[in-house]
């Protein structure tokens, strides 16, 4: 999820690197999320988006598509996954739509917890590599026309991605720097 | 921070261009470099929690150093 960049934006890596030398050391290789470690934030991010509608106003296109599968019954889901799993042979969406539903609350900590062990990675990586910064780019697609986020929706951005690995477990860091 | 426009030449999708999964493909089918000639590209920096400063350091210096190489940024004129 979420790995697709547009070619402006692979444009902006090449060409520039050129100019960054003195400051950009190489391209990293992050601990990759599977899609599990995404699937719990994947249908809130959803949900909290979908609040603020009064009765006269139609909600934006993609989400209204999400809410329409959430409240699908599961087996449902199960099949459309199946269907993209064994008949098209698309893995990554197969297995992000097995995940959509609304969790209770077990199933929901469950999984929060495999986000935390994701964030605890990307901090030791993190650590490691004494990194300062990170450059990325935002999202996978430039402004796109109206409506059109009935698809794209799927496709996350990368300031919703790194907001879930958060960078990261700061206080501890914060407070033995400012109080020895 | 903004960066770049999209070029509708230099940013066509190649023809070549098969799409892996299925979130891909919808991104893509959004995707019209012709229609998105001159929208703005940008990129973010990250920086971990409570270090603004650094971000706010680093944006500056990406800045500094496209200005330098005379490829900074220029708003729309509206």
């Amino acid at each position: 999820m979420g790995t697709v960049i547009h070619p402006a934006h692979s444009r902006v890596y090449k060409s520039d690197r050129n100019s960054w030398p003195m400051h950009v050391r190489y391209a990293l290789s992050p601990p990759i999320p599977s899609a599990c470690v995404l699937r719990p934030t994947y249908p809130s991010s959803v949900v909290a988006g979908s609040l603020p509608v009064r009765w006269c106003e139609s909600n934006d296109p993609g989400v209204t598509n999400g809410l329409f599968a959430l409240r699908l019954p599961r087996f449902l889901i199960k099949l459309y996954s199946w269907f993209y799993r064994y008949i098209l042979r698309d893995e990554v969406y197969a297995s992000l739509v097995e995940g959509w539903s609304l969790k209770n609350t077990q199933e929901f900590y469950a999984r929060v917890g495999r986000r935390e062990g994701y964030r605890a990675e990307w901090f030791e990586y993190w650590q490691k590599e004494e990194l300062d910064l990170v450059l990325t780019v935002p999202n996978a697609l430039p402004a796109i026309r109206h409506g059109d986020s009935r698809r794209t929706w799927k496709a996350c951005g990368y300031t919703f991605l790194f907001n879930i690995v958060g960078v990261m477990l700061p206080t501890l860091n914060f407070i033995s720097d400012f109080f020895p | 921070m903004p960066i770049t426009r999209v070029d509708s030449t230099l940013d066509k999708l190649s023809r070549a261009f098969r799409p892996r999964n299925k979130i891909e493909k919808d991104a893509y089918m959004s995707y019209d470099a012709d229609e998105m000639h001159g929208l703005p590209v940008g990129v973010q920096i990250i920086g971990r929690r409570l270090e603004e400063e650094k971000v706010l350091e680093g944006m500056k210096l990406i800045e500094g150093l496209l200005k330098g190489n005379g490829i900074a940024y220029t708003h729309m004129s509206i």
